[in-house]
């Protein structure tokens, strides 16, 4: 260490420290604009002048290495001067739209302006002919470039990218791409450290954001993810095939990757960033290989166990929520009994999602997990009054789904023939017998709706449609659903009314009309509006109710239910009106999704551990935590390169049998597509805009400020 | 002179290091006056054989065909001198110097091609300017250090401590420009010193019919077409220079311009990071110390002593000596000369910008600018050779 002082206070700082490094550190401000904590000096700027004693010119700090004894003062006559000429000459090339520039007041130059309270009065000003170019995800506004170079050197020098560098045109020095090609057409890859390092409103996101923002706005996909699961982090490991710790990273949040894979409603995707240059991320896909490839399961040994704390905890339903929450709470050191209604464990993974999205034993392997950590698993154990095992648990969380369909109060409804969508995929997945006919109508046009149909076609339906309200643009169902449907043959009705089910005793047909519009009135109903005359009669042996799912009832339970689901005591709370009782996923709810469920699960633990006494910390630290790499390279074409197409087995193989249609994607094309992943979390390793209210005020310039 | 750098190599090697250094201490250098010898004190990872960034006249490079084995034995000299790994030997891009591009490869010197060196990317390496490496391989070999230096486009040598003036012809000189520095006639008795040339080894001389501030309002122009554009100081120092000499010649400048000049220059001269800022600077520092009167004059009296300074000028065509071709009255693009075959030609002062492009083409050189009074003129369409004053 070496002693330096500055502004009379004195500092004991590292060697090969800058002086300016030094002074920022200690809280001491000094002027600077080129200067970057994450890149290398520039020094170009002259802002950053000190006087040293000893050498007679002033000299920038940012470029100065400290030496034993130096004694340096942030401020002087000459110093102030020197500066304030630096930032005049800086203002004269800067438009003056500050109040219609959109990083107005996030502006690290409108902050040096106003510190330094200078304007280019005396000088001669000049407009930069530059115009402004549109890229996804960024705008760049040239003619505000203050030429400070943090852009360049973060893209070279930070990112091994080096798309942009200084351009000439005559006598004009501008920031830009080899001949001015828009960044689509370099080998940009959007990791967005340009934007983050820009001090002005030239390279700008096109989406702004406050500071409080940034996390959720830069990394969407965590956001948007119910779970926060770190996708960067995870997409990064696979890129650079490290698929254990990639796995590791999964089940830090996730007990069943191997599920989600398969059946996650993937809300990442559609916030993906890489979605506004081309397609977003197959975030699915990757996820699916990841943990397929996991067999090691290295990421156990980390694996956090509390010691035991005497306390007991009452699961009851053995879906995702549940399943979740007893792993959860088991590794919190409660002792956890799981209690579920049917034989095995999953609740709708097993008995509502068939076999063909989510093969048994991917789902086996992953719930075999609860019994690893030490949960006591009771199956074929329907409870109908979960507070009356408060007498002999501690607590107890009810996460019974929504096991019921929904029948629908039409003329016809209970003719033979007519099923509800839970039953039938129930039976579909447990027996052979389902009851279906030859020519099998769906009424429902969600994602259950086309599980029913598709099941139908495999067990060998000769007819199968599917009739919903929704266009078929509008309809509820994933987009690859409705077309892979379709490809099975399963005809689609859209925007149809469902008027009757026809037929004496049997079913016979379904009379559907036309809608031309429907809404929902402020009471829930249904307002449709059909087409005069259109209606016609599907004719069916066998009719599936589709359209929605309820929690089975409780018939014993005086919990307090909203409109037939538990009701919760106030927000944020997963407390139901009996103390010791909680409640959370579908059966709260309503329908949703595995993730939803899941990151319901992880909540519940959570809360339910600190009812029990302990801190509700129930995070696990499973991958390695080491900074990500910021140099990233090029990678040729980067901006085109296409989504990985899943693996699809054809239609014709699908539809006669229940084996697994997607064989997701293939070694090779995991590492590519984890590889088009834009790693917007890099940018969260660039420290952020600091501006002189951030220094804590040591130093002599902050005195006078104040 | 030295054929190859073999020769060059098996000196320095004899020689003590103290000799070495008493040697090429006058040699000058890329940037910066100062001396080589003083230089070789700390290590470098590389030495590079180039001409200046500011070089803006390129008269230099005509050494490059002049001796491109001195060049090429100073590199290798100069690099074993202070233990660089690397000798580069920088050419301006483009074709030419075939020989010394040869001697240079056959020397084992990189060759770069490149107009611009961008001395951040070369801080720890020795930059040597090409006529620095001749004196080098001059001194080696025991020859008398001269001054290589281009006189109004004639490349010659100066001996250290003769006259400036002693390489110069004699004639109407009001201002001398040495590298980027424009000085009084004084300077040609200045005994020559390696420091004077250290910005472009270029001498210019100015007549009394040239205007310093357009002469160096075209320099600061030429200094930012090479200007990077990467220093604050340099890159807006140099674009504020060129608006300040452009409005005094414009005769639209503000008395308070040549202090701000100054307090650029002055900032910009320690600013810079290679010769362009430092030549720019100079440039601006010499014009307003050496030629205060002549910007006084612009500023204040409105005059330009050279008449140069179209803004401060009128523009007539002599009575006396129009022939009545009517060439002036088809080139003006202002369309402001009147006058018909035979007849003497009249200019409209009011519209006249003072193009000068009638002066162009007047075969009679009748066309006359002026500072003074305008003569009394025709007012009247006259006969070529009738108007009597």
């Amino acid at each position: 260490m070496i002693s330096v002082s500055i502004d009379g206070i004195k500092l004991s700082v590292a060697e090969n420290t800058s002086i300016l490094e030094a002074a920022l550190h200690n809280g001491i401000y000094i002027p600077h604009l080129c200067h970057h904590k994450d890149l290398p000096e520039l020094g170009a700027c002259r802002l950053c002048l000190v006087e040293c004693d000893g050498i007679s010119d002033p000299q920038q700090s940012c470029t100065l290495k400290a030496e034993d004894g130096m004694v340096i003062r942030t401020r002087s006559e000459a110093v102030d001067k020197l500066r304030r000429l630096s930032m005049e000459l800086l203002l004269a090339a800067h438009p003056e739209d500050c109040t219609t520039c959109p990083k107005y007041g996030r502006c690290e130059l409108q902050t040096l302006i106003q510190y330094m309270n200078v304007s280019a009065t005396r000088i001669h000003r000049r407009v930069k002919s530059i115009l402004k170019s549109t890229n996804p995800l960024f705008n760049h506004e040239m003619v505000r470039c203050v030429l400070c170079g943090r852009c360049v050197r973060a893209c070279c020098d930070m990112r091994g990218v080096g798309v942009l560098q200084y351009n000439k045109a005559d006598m004009e020095t501008y920031v830009g791409t080899l001949h001015d090609r828009l960044l689509k057409d370099t080998d940009c890859r959007f990791c967005g450290a340009c934007a983050e390092v820009c001090p002005t409103g030239a390279i700008q996101d096109a989406k702004s954001f406050t500071a409080v923002e940034k996390h959720d706005k830069l990394l969407p996909c965590v956001a948007n993810c119910p779970a926060q699961v770190d996708i960067p982090r995870y997409l990064r490991y696979a890129k650079e095939n490290r698929l254990g710790d990639a796995a590791a990273v999964l089940r830090e949040k996730l007990p069943f990757p191997g599920v989600l894979g398969r059946v996650c409603n993937h809300k990442c995707e559609e916030a993906c960033r890489r979605g506004e240059l081309n397609e977003a991320i197959s975030i699915r896909n990757v996820k699916r290989y990841i943990a397929d490839m996991d067999k090691q399961m290295a990421w156990k040994s980390k694996a956090r166990r509390m010691p035991l704390t005497g306390r007991t905890v009452c699961v009851v339903g053995g879906g995702p929520a549940g399943m979740t929450a007893a792993i959860y709470l088991s590794k919190r050191g409660h002792s956890v009994t799981l209690k579920e209604a049917m034989p095995k464990l999953g609740g709708q993974l097993r008995y509502g999602i068939p076999e063909y999205r989510l093969p048994r034993d991917i789902l086996d392997s992953e719930t075999d997990y609860i019994t690893q950590v030490g949960v006591t698993v009771e199956c074929d154990c329907k409870v109908a009054c979960p507070e009356a095992l408060l007498r002999e648990y501690d607590a107890v969380l009810v996460t019974t789904g929504t096991g019921a369909g929904v029948r629908l109060p039409i003329p016809g409804n209970d003719l033979q023939g007519v099923l509800l969508n839970t039953d039938f995929l129930r039976d579909v997945s447990t027996s052979d017998q389902t009851g279906i006919g030859e020519r099998v109508v769906v009424l429902g046009g969600g994602n259950v709706a086309f599980d029913c149909a598709r099941s139908a076609k495999r067990l060998g339906a000769r007819e199968v449609s599917v009739v919903c309200l929704e266009s078929r643009g509008g309809m509820l169902a994933d987009p690859e659903e409705i077309e892979q449907a379709a490809e099975e043959g399963v005809i689609i009705y859209p925007s149809s009314s469902f008027e009757e089910i026809c037929g004496e005793t049997r079913v016979s047909g379904v009379r559907i009309m036309t809608v031309s519009s429907f809404r929902f009135d402020e009471n829930h109903n249904t307002i449709i509006k059909k087409e005069p005359g259109s209606e016609r009669i599907i004719e069916a042996d066998t009719v599936i109710f589709a359209v929605g799912q309820r929690p089975s009832p409780l018939p014993e339970s005086a919990l307090e239910l909203k409109r037939g689901y538990i009701a919760l005591i106030g927000d944020g709370t997963m407390k139901t009106s009996i103390e010791g009782v909680f409640a959370c996923g579908d059966v709260v709810y309503g329908t949703a999704s595995v993730i939803e469920a899941i990151a319901a699960g992880r909540e519940a633990a959570s809360e339910i551990d600190i009812w029990l006494g302990g801190d509700g910390d129930i995070s696990e630290t499973l991958a390695p935590t080491e900074r990500a790499a910021d140099k990233i390279g090029i990678i040729e074409g980067f901006y085109g390169l296409k989504r990985a197409e899943e693996l699809l087995l054809p239609a014709q193989m699908r539809s006669s049998g229940f084996s697994e249609c997607s064989g997701g994607l293939s070694g090779d094309n995991v590492c590519a597509e984890s590889g088009r992943c834009l790693q917007c979390q890099l940018r969260l390793q660039i420290e952020p805009a600091r501006t002189w209210t951030d220094y804590v005020g040591k130093g002599v310039a902050q005195q006078d400020a104040q | 002179m030295l054929s190859d750098n073999r020769e060059a190599l098996v000196r320095v090697k004899s020689f003590s290091p103290d000799k070495i250094r008493e040697l090429v201490s006058c040699a000058y250098l890329y940037g910066k006056p100062g001396t080589l010898g003083s230089l070789l004190n700390r290590p470098y990872r590389a030495v590079l054989g180039a001409l200046y960034n500011a070089d803006t006249d390129g008269e230099l490079s005509r050494l490059g065909e002049m001796n491109p084995h001195g060049i090429v034995a100073g590199l290798s000299a100069a690099a074993a001198l202070c233990g660089a790994g690397e000798s580069v030997l920088v050419l301006p891009s483009g074709n030419g110097f075939t020989q010394l591009r040869s001697a240079a490869e056959k020397a084992g010197i990189t060759v770069a091609d490149e107009d611009f060196i961008d001395c951040r990317a070369h801080a720890d390496d020795l930059l040597l300017h090409w006529a620095a490496l001749a004196a080098v391989a001059d001194l080696i070999i025991g020859e008398p250090q001269r001054i290589i230096t281009s006189v109004n486009s004639r490349l010659t040598e100066v001996m250290p401590g003769e006259p400036v003036g002693s390489v110069m012809a004699p004639g109407d000189v009001k201002a001398v420009r040495i590298g980027a520095s424009y000085y009084t006639p004084s300077v040609m008795s200045e005994p020559a010193r390696a420091e004077l040339f250290a910005a472009g080894g270029v001498i210019k001389t100015y007549g009394s019919d040239c205007c310093i501030v357009q002469a160096a309002y075209e320099q600061i122009m030429r200094l930012r077409k090479r200007c990077c554009g990467k220093c604050l100081m340099c890159r807006e120092g140099l674009f504020q220079f060129g608006e300040i000499l452009r409005e005094i010649t414009k005769a639209s400048s503000n008395p308070a311009e040549p202090a701000l000049a100054k307090e650029i220059g002055e900032a910009l001269a320690p600013a810079a990071h290679c010769s362009v800022g430092e030549a720019a600077a100079e440039c601006m520092l010499t014009v307003l110390e050496n030629f205060s009167s002549e910007l006084d004059s612009h500023i204040k009296k409105k005059v330009c002593p050279a008449a140069q300074c179209a803004a401060f000028s009128a523009v007539y065509i002599d009575p006396m000596k129009c022939c009545g071709c009517g060439d002036c009255i088809a080139v003006c693009p202002e369309d402001c000369i009147e006058g018909k075959p035979g007849y003497i030609s009249m200019i409209d002062d009011v519209v006249c910008t003072k193009c000068g492009k009638c002066a162009e083409v007047c075969p009679e050189g009748a066309v006359v600018r002026t500072q003074s009074r305008i003569p009394r003129l025709p007012d009247r369409l006259t006969k070529a050779g009738r108007f009597r004053r």
